[in-house]
């Protein structure tokens, strides 16, 4: 007797991605004794020491068990319907280190199911080989200036601000901007996602000629940062520039939290995760929480000398995505601890409706609004060139957002919880966790 | 680990360092009109200490990142930084910063200030590598025009890494970056450089002199640059 474990959704080689979010799973019996209706089978994690380990459940919902026993599966092949997801605090760090084992009654293995819990991480946290997967990944996609990446740098710029910036949909544009970026990623190394450079930690591991670069400290130097000879992003090109010019204004061995003198007055440079939350007031709305475009998310940028430190500039480094990625998590750390997942929610967001085309800086920000570029709109006050990027590309790993041309409440539920289907990324250190009993209920 | 305790443990941290931030707190979390005009009356008093004024100067950028709010005060904070930018007396440090916020924008007057800096005509404001990096990140025509000169008369190993970056945007200088990246009396930078240059500019010539280049030298740092040249190539269109 053989079990056929199958997990949705897989990649065209028929490997396995999950996240936090339990995505529905199947097994089935091969040369089943028939003589009988059923056997019973138990799932069970097999995988290395120190892997990634997954999770069971028998509805869309969190689960702890690491375990799952079926009763009786059809031994005429019928398939059985399971949920599977990553278990929280154990992503993998390389494809294949998730096994997933069917065992029979006698605890004899009948079937089996690699995969890989991917996550976005810490950037200090990853190994040396998750970080030197990410940064081929993105070396590839620049390709010395002539690769696709031109597009995203083309995103991100001064024409194109006001999509992105100064109002509600700051954060889910740039949601959807990351996502779409993860996703040529993981076109071109699977393995990949992005990680976050935690700006209210010390990260001195991060700024070195083997990560994102260091400038030299000679008095006559530039802020053109090094890297080891053969780094993945010594070929880093845009606009026309070779290289990226980035120097800490601060002591990279410690946080860019400390408190600076200005006008007789204090302000804190970075702000904390904690005081980042707290802009959500007691009440914990949106409205409040957006204000971390900014600080934290203005205040981390202008740490840096070169590029980063300006609007229409920032995304010629590679740093920008790091850091916005850390944006996006805070967002949604701070959406699950309030549980503002659901888009609906007056709380979880703070525009609704559609803009009216001559919404001025409110197009591309009202709940509804479908987003540039995907939307491919070139009328005023969109940008009135060509758009860098085409529809957001499907995804293997996920369903959502389901079409090409997100809105922005589509980036909001992004786990998942309400629409049941996940946009196919979490964090590290934040779970997924149904928000309501109801909610758990009406999606079984 | 259980979501359930998770949620415990994260909130218990939450409520701590809330409580511990509450009470250090002396401003306000997020800056707004009030702060910026006190930032920027402070980054023009040149009375004030040289770093409140930084600070300020650090305040207005990470300000510019709200760009509705920061609107009405753009315009006064660019001329704040030409400013800066032009007097010779401001101290090093503010002088860089100012300009360094300038060049991304394509200022002209900050143009204007690193090329006089760069050909003597007045006194530089930042060290030559640092002013052609500046001058590079917009103005091509000038840097590219700044640097070939640059290249024929430097030996700072710092200004010649720089210089070749720079003409990697020249289609007219690819014979000349191939030559440093194969000239074995070129620093290991300056090589290195050239041949990301070259790289970027014309990938067939980078291809050619890399082949030589790995003929002639292994286990170097020009060796290890030129090989990951060769394995960077460009996916299908994504």
């Amino acid at each position: 007797m053989r079990a056929v474990i199958e997990v949705e959704p897989t990649d065209r080689n028929g490997r396995c991605f999950l996240t936090w979010a339990p995505v529905r799973a199947t097994l089935r019996l091969e040369d089943a004794d028939r003589t009988v209706g059923g056997h019973d089978v138990t799932l069970r994690n097999a995988g290395p020491a120190g892997g990634g380990r997954v999770v069971f459940s028998t509805r869309f919902t969190q689960s702890d068990d690491a375990e799952l026993r079926l009763q009786q599966v059809a031994s005429d092949g019928t398939p059985r319907t399971f949920w599977v997801a990553g278990e929280f605090r154990s992503p993998s760090t390389a494809y294949g280190d998730v096994v997933i084992e069917a065992v029979d009654n006698s605890n004899a293995v009948i079937g089996k199911r690699d995969g890989m819990v991917r996550v976005r991480k810490n950037a200090v946290a990853l190994t040396a080989a998750e970080r030197d997967l990410f940064l081929d990944a993105l070396g590839q996609l620049n390709d010395a200036g002539g690769g696709p990446f031109r597009a995203f740098r083309d995103m991100h710029v001064a024409a194109s601000a006001p999509e992105a910036h100064g109002a509600a949909g700051f954060l889910a544009w740039h949601r959807a901007y990351l996502l779409d970026l993860e996703r040529c990623l993981q076109e071109i190394e699977p393995a990949v996602a992005l990680p976050y450079w935690r700006f209210d930690e010390a990260a001195p591991s991060l700024f070195v000629p083997e990560f994102l670069g260091s400038p030299s400290n000679s008095p006559g130097a530039s802020d053109l940062v090094v890297f080891r000879p053969g780094h993945a992003l010594e070929f880093w090109t845009t606009d026309g520039v070779v290289g990226i010019a980035r120097r800490p204004r601060w002591d990279i061995t410690f946080a860019p939290t400390t408190n600076v003198s200005i006008g007789g007055g204090t302000i804190p440079a970075v702000l904390t995760e904690g005081d980042t939350f707290e802009l959500g007031g007691s009440q914990d709305r949106y409205a409040g929480f957006r204000r971390m475009e900014a600080n934290p998310h203005g205040a981390a940028h202008v740490r840096f000398t070169g590029p980063v430190n300006s609007v229409p500039t920032a995304a010629r480094d590679p740093l920008f995505f790091l850091l916005h990625t850390n944006v996006d998590r805070l967002w949604a750390r701070w959406q699950w601890l309030n549980r503002r997942s659901n888009a609906d929610d007056p709380s979880a967001y703070s525009v609704f409706g559609t803009s009216r085309p001559d919404g001025g800086g409110t197009v591309g920000h009202r709940l509804d609004d479908t987003m540039w570029p995907w939307n491919q709109d070139r009328v005023a006050p969109r940008p009135d060139f060509v758009p860098p990027r085409a529809g957001l590309p499907p995804s293997p790993y996920a369903t959502a957002p389901g079409t090409g041309t997100p809105r922005v409440r589509d980036m909001i539920d992004f786990h998942g919880l309400y629409s049941r289907g996940s946009l196919g990324f979490s964090y590290d250190d934040v779970p997924f966790e149904i928000e309501t009993l109801e909610t758990e209920e009406a999606i079984v | 680990m259980k979501v359930r305790d998770f949620r415990r443990e994260v909130e218990a941290e939450l409520e701590r360092t809330q409580a511990r931030a509450a009470t250090e707190r002396l401003g306000p979390a997020v800056a707004d009109a009030e702060t910026w005009e006190a930032a920027l009356a402070s980054l023009q008093d040149r009375r004030a200490k040289p770093e409140s004024r930084l600070a300020a100067l650090y305040t207005l950028q990470a300000g510019a990142f709200d760009l509705a709010k920061f609107a009405p005060f753009a315009a006064v904070f660019v001329a704040a930084l030409q400013t800066v930018a032009q007097a010779v007396d401001e101290t090093a440090e503010l002088r860089r910063a100012a300009l360094d916020h300038l060049a991304n924008t394509g200022d002209t007057i900050a143009s204007r200030v690193l090329i006089e800096g760069l050909e003597g005509t007045q006194p530089a404001a930042v060290p030559p590598a640092a002013a052609l990096e500046m001058l590079a990140r917009d103005d091509h025509g000038s840097a590219v025009r700044i640097a070939t000169k640059m290249l024929d008369v430097s030996e700072e190993v710092q200004v010649r890494e720089q210089a070749a970056r720079i003409l990697g945007s020249d289609p007219a200088s690819a014979g000349r970056l191939e030559t440093m990246m194969k000239d074995t009396g070129e620093a290991n930078a300056v090589r290195r450089a050239s041949a990301v240059a070259l790289r970027a500019l014309r990938p067939d010539a980078f291809g050619t002199a890399a082949h030589t280049v790995l003929g002639n030298e292994a286990d170097t740092e020009i060796d290890a640059t030129v090989r990951r040249g060769l394995r960077t190539s460009s996916p299908k269109q994504l």
